[in-house]
């Protein structure tokens, strides 16, 4: 008889899903695939709003990557009013968006996977958290912790509050930055550095203890996608989309993000609130691709820093020049913290800060604008298009995680069928699935914050739908 | 650790009486008290544990269902363990700075008698009278800490 396995919720993820994994008669894996189980619905009730209130809602999407959301959003509406912002705003811009890469991977790394990493995938679930690194690894945890500070402190700095700031505006942003924040940025730069480097330095010498995950976390060829400065370095703000295959060939390039809709189809799936994004030239079952930190990496040609393009080609040596495992979404997010404080040092020195030149004005010249933007996560697209009032008629999302739906459902069936045999999971296999979904860093958009476990339900049932087994961890 | 008192006052300003923590934040911030360091947020997020290992003390503000009338009480730091849900509490921030930077600033919880956490802006008159009353007995707090 085939059967199902549910894990219910998936922990220490930014928000709640659940997995399901369907035996077959032989009771080996069959099939698995990720839900996301909530409804959010801001596509269709910021309808009718205008335009301008849309950085400030939409940051509310989530209190994970705010930042992300207000900028995509701010730059939807800059095309909207079709401006340029002044040089100023659109490097106050970057220098948030830099914060919030350095806070959201600090969380990912530190408080969310650093435990499974360090600890052992099989060491006492009780203690494989927070507490559990900080017994083990105290200096890194403290580090780890100040790190993610600090890059709160960056997005604090510049838009008054961490969470949600209502900073960056269609034409520019409210405020510049202070001279007293910026000396004090700067003066904590030094110990973010060293603590990207020396997380760096462990998980590299981690490698070795990890080479099963690092074949079976979600290891197969995929397309990639991420923004490129015109020159195809690593980007994250503006820049133009880049697709390449598994074998580094690039399929897509120089594509302006307006043009999204020409490369980017969104398959819907019964079982998930989630959007599933395929490569529209190859359609939903060829097309599936990857974003965020891996995929950056392996479409840029080079980052454009040197600390961290030095790291680069020791990550390319390591893992290929196209890095196909997922599990070397650690390591990449470790690179671009790294990436981030040193462009962040470029941008504090930068003249152009101290203009008071921060926001273009402009009436609706457009009525269709297309905002993107590189979320810690991955490639977000805002796309709005407006009646001549500047209401709202259509609002389209795109989110990182839900363009990493279709290869966080290949990993998963992958981590299932090399660990879970018969009808009963062991914490250990459960806790390598969970992992293989964490190494995406899935942002299901919950507008809280997940820094810790959360109970766990894993529900074992026949194929009709009978509970056959239900394990509870609280 | 510096000489100051961290006041946090938490919770959600689009949640009506949600904001009472941050609304009795402000107020204690407009008083520009140069002993006191006042944060507002959203969450308990453990961002803010090096801020409470560099404190003298802490005074948490929250919004409070179960309570009649403001309430203060000591906050002991909790074993470790993962927090639970999406939310921290502030015996788990005291865990956590405990943990990391081995610092136990002494801390008081003050509950803001609250009752409408619907979606929306402004308080209660329930929740505005217990925000007085909080503004008040953090002052008290405040001093009491000072003074001994």
């Amino acid at each position: 008889m085939a059967r199902r396995v549910v894990i219910d919720p998936v922990t220490r993820i930014e928000g709640h899903a659940k997995i399901t994994i369907q035996l077959g008669d032989d009771g080996t894996v069959a099939d698995a695939r990720f839900h996301v189980a909530e409804f959010r619905g801001f596509e269709r009730f910021c309808v009718g709003r205008p335009f301008w209130e849309m950085a400030g809602l939409s940051a509310r999407i989530c209190g994970i990557c705010p930042v992300s959301h207000l900028l995509a959003s701010a730059k939807a509406g800059d095309a909207i009013q079709a401006i340029h912002v002044p040089p100023a705003a659109e490097k106050l811009r970057r220098m948030m968006n830099l914060g919030q890469i350095i806070q959201s991977h600090a969380l990912s790394f530190f408080h969310l996977s650093a435990p499974d990493l360090l600890l052992g995938w099989d060491s006492d679930p009780a203690k494989r958290n927070v507490f559990g690194l900080i017994e083990s690894a105290p200096e890194l945890a403290r580090g780890g912790i100040r790190l993610r500070q600090f890059g709160q402190e960056v997005i604090e700095s510049l838009g008054g509050r961490k969470i949600h700031p209502a900073w960056a505006v269609p034409g520019g942003v409210r405020e510049p930055l202070s001279d007293e924040r910026r000396d004090y940025l700067r003066s904590r730069l030094p110990e973010a550095r060293a603590t990207a480097q020396a997380a760096l330095a462990l998980f590299k010498g981690l490698l070795d203890t990890h080479k099963d995950e690092i074949q079976s976390f979600g290891n197969f060829p995929s397309l990639f996608l991420g923004l490129v400065t015109p020159q195809g370095d690593w980007e994250h703000h503006d820049g133009v989309l880049r697709f390449v295959d598994a074998d580094g060939k690039v399929v897509a390039d120089q594509i302006d993000p307006t043009r999204y809709a020409e490369f980017i189809g969104e398959a819907v799936e019964s079982d998930s609130y989630l959007k599933s994004p395929y490569f529209k030239p190859l359609g939903p079952g060829k097309g599936v691709y990857r974003v965020g930190p891996l995929a950056r990496l392996n479409v840029c040609s080079h980052i454009g820093v040197p600390l961290a393009d030095a790291e680069l080609a020791e990550y390319r040596q390591r893992g290929g020049r196209i890095v196909a495992t997922s599990f070397f979404y650690h390591y990449a997010r470790l690179i671009e913290i790294l990436a981030a404080t040193e462009f962040l040092e470029r941008l504090l020195q930068d003249p152009d800060l101290g203009s008071d030149r921060l926001r273009a004005t402009a009436g609706i010249n457009r009525q269709e604008g297309i905002g993107c933007s590189e979320a810690p996560r991955g490639t977000l697209f805002h796309h709005y298009r407006v009646d001549e009032n500047g209401l709202l008629q259509k609002v389209n999302l795109i989110i990182a995680t839900g363009q990493n739906a279709l290869a966080m459902n290949r990993t998963v069936t992958q981590i299932a069928r090399r660990h879970v045999r018969g009808t009963q999971i062991p914490e250990s296999a459960l806790n390598r699935v969970e992992a293989g979904i964490r190494a995406f860093d899935p942002c299901l958009s919950c507008s809280t914050h997940a820094a810790g476990q959360m109970p766990l339900v894993i529900s074992l049932l026949a194929a009709d739908g009978t509970l056959l087994h239900e394990v509870r961890r609280d | 650790v510096t000489d100051r008192i961290l006041v946090i006052g938490y919770g959600n300003e689009l949640r009506r009486d949600d904001g009472a923590g941050p609304a009795v934040a402000r107020a204690l911030d407009s008083r520009g008290d140069p002993r006191v360091v006042v944060r507002i947020v959203h969450q308990l997020t453990p961002e803010l544990a090096p801020e409470l290992a560099a404190a003298r003390a802490v005074v948490f503000v929250d919004a409070t269902q179960s309570e009649k009338s403001v309430c203060c009480r000591t906050v002991a730091d909790a074993v470790a363990r993962s927090p639970r849900g999406h939310a921290s509490d502030p015996a788990w921030l005291l865990g956590l700075t405990a943990a990391a930077f081995e610092l136990r600033p002494p801390s008081w919880l003050i509950g803001v008698p609250t009752e409408d956490f619907a979606v929306g802006f402004g308080l209660s008159a329930r929740a505005a009278r217990g925000v007085r009353e909080a503004v008040a007995t953090v002052q008290q707090v405040l001093d009491d800490f000072f003074n001994n």
